[in-house]
């Protein structure tokens, strides 16, 4: 067992892979802009009595959270395209496929957060006038939010390794190229390699600066 | 009509599935009055009270304030009584995240849409007379208990309500805090003529301010009398155990 690493190939190659950054980025940032605003979504409406709205969000998390990413990405791009002649080009199917799978874990997590809030402060805003809606958006939202972070923190980041899987649509992100460099230099440890450490500098960044958007909270619960 | 009834409470029933919380309760409140309820803990006081204001549904009799039917009104029309109801919760209740001021200010902004202006100067004031204008821009989490309960009865005041209902007030208090917090419903009582309801185990404090003290028991009022009366010559057997039971602890 010998084998020689050439770590200079990615002085060679680095930069191209490293471009594939961007779209890693572009992918991640929109579905986990879209898988906070559907989880927000979802959330929110399974606090309401009506049943059908309820009905609605939990059939949601039961599809988007079981089926395989990979598969829902297939089913997009080329089933749906078969089948209605709608087509998207890779970038989209990616975020249309993350976004879908990341709100139903969005919603769960702030499900955890809402349901946290005591029910006396609804009691305290239903006394002061405020309504349903009212309620969440200025009383239990606000206070859910840091207690939802440490869990959001974790869906964004299966958000953005989940990014990978896009490779299976030609989205020319990190991992699609390491591949395709691959595949023409024959260097397979030292291109994934150096694909990993990209997405764990990336992914340490992020956590990190979720860590400080928690620190912003300048309350306590009482 | 000068008397009108601010509050009509018609043999009202309240049910929690199978276990009955009240039963058959009557009685009015007039403008101006003072009402005390008391009785062992568990007897539904304090459900009565978030009966009045339509924060629990009643399920048989009639509940009116300033004439409006809180057992038949719509989310609309219960938002018109809860604006003219006040309510101080025995837990307080503030909002944890968002400063003192906006405590107060936050309702009368969205609700009665004030202008941020009038909203301020109106809870300084509301600050300054339940006596902690210096801690406006605090957070709640750093206020004793009985700063808490003053806050939170500004707040409830912010709305300009026509009557105030007090949930055990002080019995989450120290007994030094008890006397900062009484000292502000006395006030509401003296100054300003505030109708009240309130459930509370001070007996000092409700010879002074009440005008009437209803003992439930057993699901019903078990007697009704001034309060005098009520503390030193009670007539029914069930009251003088109740008030030999809370005059010793």
């Amino acid at each position: 067992m010998t084998y020689t690493f050439q770590w200079g190939i990615l002085y060679e190659w680095g930069p191209y892979l490293a471009k594939g950054m961007w779209f890693t980025i572009v992918v991640s940032f929109s579905s986990i802009f879209f898988s906070t605003i559907i989880g927000l979504f979802l959330a929110t409406i399974q606090t309401f009595e009506n049943k059908i709205l309820k009905a609605v969000s939990l059939v949601y998390i039961d599809i988007f959270r079981t089926i395989p990413l990979l598969c829902l990405l297939i089913l997009i791009h080329y089933v749906l395209s078969v089948l209605t002649g709608i087509s998207f080009t890779p970038v989209q199917s990616a975020v249309i496929a993350l976004s879908l799978n990341g709100g139903a874990l969005a919603c769960e997590a702030y499900r955890g957060g809402l349901e946290a809030i005591p029910y006396t402060q609804h009691q305290a805003a239903f006394s002061l006038g405020f309504s349903r809606i009212g309620t969440l958006r200025h009383i239990t939202i606000p206070q859910a939010f840091f207690s939802t972070l440490p869990a959001l923190t974790n869906v964004y980041i299966t958000n953005i390794k989940n990014t990978t899987i896009t490779m299976i649509v030609a989205v020319p992100e990190v991992m699609f190229r390491a591949q395709e460099i691959t595949v023409q230099v024959f260097r397979p440890l030292e291109m994934y390699t150096g694909a990993a450490l990209l997405y764990i500098a990336f992914i340490v960044a992020f956590s990190y600066a979720m860590r400080v958007v928690e620190k912003l909270q300048k309350w306590q619960p009482i | 009509m000068t008397m009108e009834a601010v509050v009509k409470v018609e043999k009202v029933t309240k049910r929690y599935e199978d276990l009955v919380v009240l039963q058959d309760i009557s009685f009015e409140v007039k403008e101006g009055e003072v009402l005390v309820l008391v009785g062992p803990s568990g007897c539904g006081k304090s459900t009565l009270l978030r009966c009045i204001n339509g924060l629990e549904k009643i399920d048989e009799g009639q509940i009116w304030v300033h004439g409006k039917p809180v057992h038949k009104a719509t989310h609309k029309e219960l938002t018109k009584v809860r604006l003219m109801c006040g309510i101080v919760f025995q837990s307080f209740n503030l909002f944890p995240h968002i400063t003192a001021i906006q405590n107060i200010t936050l309702a009368p902004l969205q609700i009665l849409k004030q202008s941020k202006k009038e909203a301020e100067e109106a809870a300084m004031r509301l600050l300054e007379s339940v006596g902690i204008p210096d801690k406006a821009h605090v957070y709640p989490y750093t206020l004793s208990g009985g700063q808490r309960q003053r806050l939170a009865i500004a707040r409830a005041l912010a709305m300009k309500p026509q009557l105030m209902l007090f949930d055990e007030p002080t019995s989450a208090l120290d007994p030094e805090m008890k006397e900062e917090v009484l000292n502000v419903i006395r006030r509401l009582h003296d100054k300003d003529r505030m109708t009240m309801i309130l459930v509370t185990h001070e007996v000092n404090f409700a010879k002074n301010v009440a005008n009437r003290v209803i003992m439930i028991e057993d699901r019903g009022v078990v007697e009704t009398a001034d309060p005098k009366t009520f503390f030193e010559n009670p007539k029914e057997e069930r009251t003088k155990k109740f008030l030999r039971h809370i005059l010793n602890v």
